[in-house]
């Protein structure tokens, strides 16, 4: 166990190096100076003033030994500077990194909890209307976009019935209520679509696991129902759902850009989109790759528990 | 006596479920029912499909206004007999804008998806027909570009390209073109295994030939599925971006956009928002439902779970 934890750990390696480097690349390639952007467009400063900021910030090295430097110092967990506002980005991230957490944990447990009960009861239910119904629903939700989804919640239950206040933010520690008021849009805007794949996916694993022998044995030999299923069909099924779950993560934390745009959370998601939009390299590239890190660390802890759920895969 | 009776009833309880699962007898007419709603729902999609790809073309020779034409004394009007879907908040005909808008995101779901086809079969047939160090190499770029959130990665190849429609295109294209990659890759390495590969090298094939003639075409069903499937998802990647105002900038009437813009107005105006949002999620669903009756009709081995 410890044999496949450690070699799932050391195949992380390449793939963030890989990310980092797609990072780097492809943040340096975005045209125009970010030296321009950081003085202004009305700055009048001379070329020997330039090249002084740009020497303080390193741009004026070859590529090559930029990304070894900014490599260098992400290992020893120092993330860099914002061009814009001078701020460590280890801090920026400390204060936002929770917002962001905070609505993809809210929109993953909204989708999970009635993902798999309804896609269990409908695989148990095959044919039936509540089967119907789940699928319909599943397609829907795979098919809106959330920022739709987000328009038609704010239409609904700020405007029309006026229950929910529809921007802004409010840390949870200070004012939980009002926090929960303020995340409960935005989490089902990110958290409908996830749910509706879940949902699918939940269903045929269970339909799949049911067909198979094994559960045909316990039947025979009498097992009652409820033990079938506890014991024999939701733990095999469980399997591949958490693969997927864990694969969507990507898409959650992507999603958190455009929601947490509409609703003005002071989030990760924001934060880059915003960097992107200010040419502010160092942000772009280091938010990009945590956000990539988060990703491949939630891919390891789920193969991990695969392992633990399914000891045939440890020895592979 | 009581424990016949019991024996019975758990035998009664359980056998629609044993039935539904294991013996198709009894359950044949449910699933029956199940495979028409199966039907229906892609020919729906089908449907779907074919209006979309009609008003994408023709759409905007009947369009009643031009996109960005304006009526002032009209802004922010509801639907009448004459605007049937409302103005926005520039007096512009949202039925015109919505008609121009889907030849955007026909454009840009063909070209992205096509560009995404090409790049993933290509790397893909690589991948799964040389093995080796190949395979390894470009199983780990595909990992790589999975690590990153999809709207993230085109939102910062965007960025690196430049803001036009073009982009979005290449954008949203390299984004999806690793989904094509595994799914290429998967069905290649499934072909490789077989006896007709193994004759086709043995009489002398020429490796070109043998994935020209030999792999391409017994990989087309899953390819085809999932290009329907990936559709779907360029036309919902090419509204974000242009939710965001990537690509498609105001006045441009992509549907994204038209939401985006009339979002400030939602309470005033509605329509104006709901109308292109619907627009978008119909079409969506219409190539999801189309690509699941796909599967449905081309791959036999996934047709009794769904």
């Amino acid at each position: 166990m410890l044999k496949f934890i450690i070699r799932r750990v050391l195949l992380m390696i390449p793939i963030l190096l890989g990310v980092s480097l797609v990072t780097f690349i492809i943040v340096r390639s975005i045209p125009g100076d970010p030296v321009r952007v950081l003085l202004g467009a009305d700055a009048r400063s001379t070329p020997e003033q330039i090249a002084n900021i740009r020497a303080a910030y390193g741009l004026d090295q070859p590529l090559p030994v930029q990304y070894l430097k900014w490599l260098q110092h992400v290992v020893t967990g120092d993330l860099g500077k914002s061009l814009r506002t001078g701020r460590p980005l280890t801090t920026e991230l400390q204060l936002r990194l929770p917002v962001t957490a905070q609505l993809a944990a809210f929109a993953a447990i909204i989708g999970l909890i009635p993902a798999m009960l309804f896609g269990v009861l409908a695989a148990l239910k095959r044919n039936s209307r509540l089967d119907y119904m789940t699928t319909l629903t599943a397609l829907l939700g795979i098919s809106v976009p959330n920022f739709f989804l987000a328009t038609l919640l704010v239409l609904l239950f700020s405007y029309k019935l006026r229950w929910l206040p529809n921007v802004g933010y409010k840390p949870f520690l200070e004012d939980p209520l009002g926090n929960l008021q303020l995340m409960i849009l935005p989490a089902i805007s990110l958290g409908l679509p996830f749910m509706a794949i879940i949902m699918r996916f939940t269903r045929s694993a269970v339909l799949e696991v049911l067909g198979q022998e094994y559960v045909r044995v316990a039947r025979a030999k009498g097992l009652p129902q409820a033990r079938v299923i506890l014991r024999h069909v939701l733990p095999n099924a469980g399997i591949p759902v958490l693969t997927v779950a864990g694969i969507q993560v990507a898409a959650l934390l992507g999603g958190t850009v455009i929601v947490e745009q509409i609703f003005a959370l002071p989030g990760v998601g924001r934060y880059i989109y915003e960097a992107i939009a200010n040419r502010d390299y160092p942000v772009v590239q280091s938010v990009t790759l945590v956000m990539a890190t988060i990703f491949v660390l939630v891919s390891l802890v789920v193969d991990i528990l695969y392992a633990v759920l399914d000891p045939r895969l440890r020895n592979r | 006596m009581s424990n016949v009776s019991v024996a019975t009833k758990t035998l009664a309880g359980e056998t629609g479920l044993a039935d539904a699962v294991a013996a198709p007898r009894r359950s044949g007419q449910r699933a029956w029912y199940r495979a028409l709603f199966r039907q229906k729902l892609a020919l729906t999609g089908a449907i779907i499909v074919a209006v979309f790809a009609v008003i994408a073309i023709f759409g905007p020779l009947v369009a009643p206004h031009g996109p960005t034409e304006q009526f002032s004394s009209l802004r922010l009007t509801g639907p009448t007999w004459d605007n049937p879907f409302g103005m926005d908040e520039f007096g512009r005909d949202i039925l015109s804008r919505l008609l121009y808008g889907a030849r955007i995101s026909f454009e840009v779901g063909v070209i992205a998806v096509g560009i995404s086809a090409v790049v993933g079969v290509v790397l893909g047939l690589i991948a799964g027909y040389f093995g080796g160090w190949l395979d390894s190499l470009l199983s780990l770029l595909m990992d790589v570009l999975f690590a990153f959130p999809t709207i993230l990665l085109a939102i910062a190849i965007m960025a690196m390209l430049g803001n036009s429609i073009g982009n979005v295109m290449i954008a949203i294209g390299i984004v999806n073109a690793p989904t094509f990659m595994r799914v290429v890759r998967g069905s290649v390495l499934s072909v490789r295994q077989t006896t007709y590969i193994e004759s086709a090298i043995s009489i002398g094939a020429s490796t070109p030939l043998i994935l020209r003639r030999h792999v391409f075409p017994n990989i087309t069903a899953p390819l085809i599925v999932h290009a329907s499937l990936n559709f779907a998802a360029a036309v919902l990647a090419e509204a974000s971006l242009a939710y965001l105002g990537l690509g498609n900038k105001p006045p441009s009437p992509s549907w994204g956009s038209m939401v985006s813009s009339s979002y400030s107005f939602l309470q005033l105006a509605p329509w104006a928002a709901v109308v292109p949002g619907v627009a978008i999620g119909i079409t969506v669903l219409g190539f999801n439902l189309l690509g699941d009756g796909l599967r449905d009709a081309l791959d036999p081995r996934l047709r009794s779970q769904s």
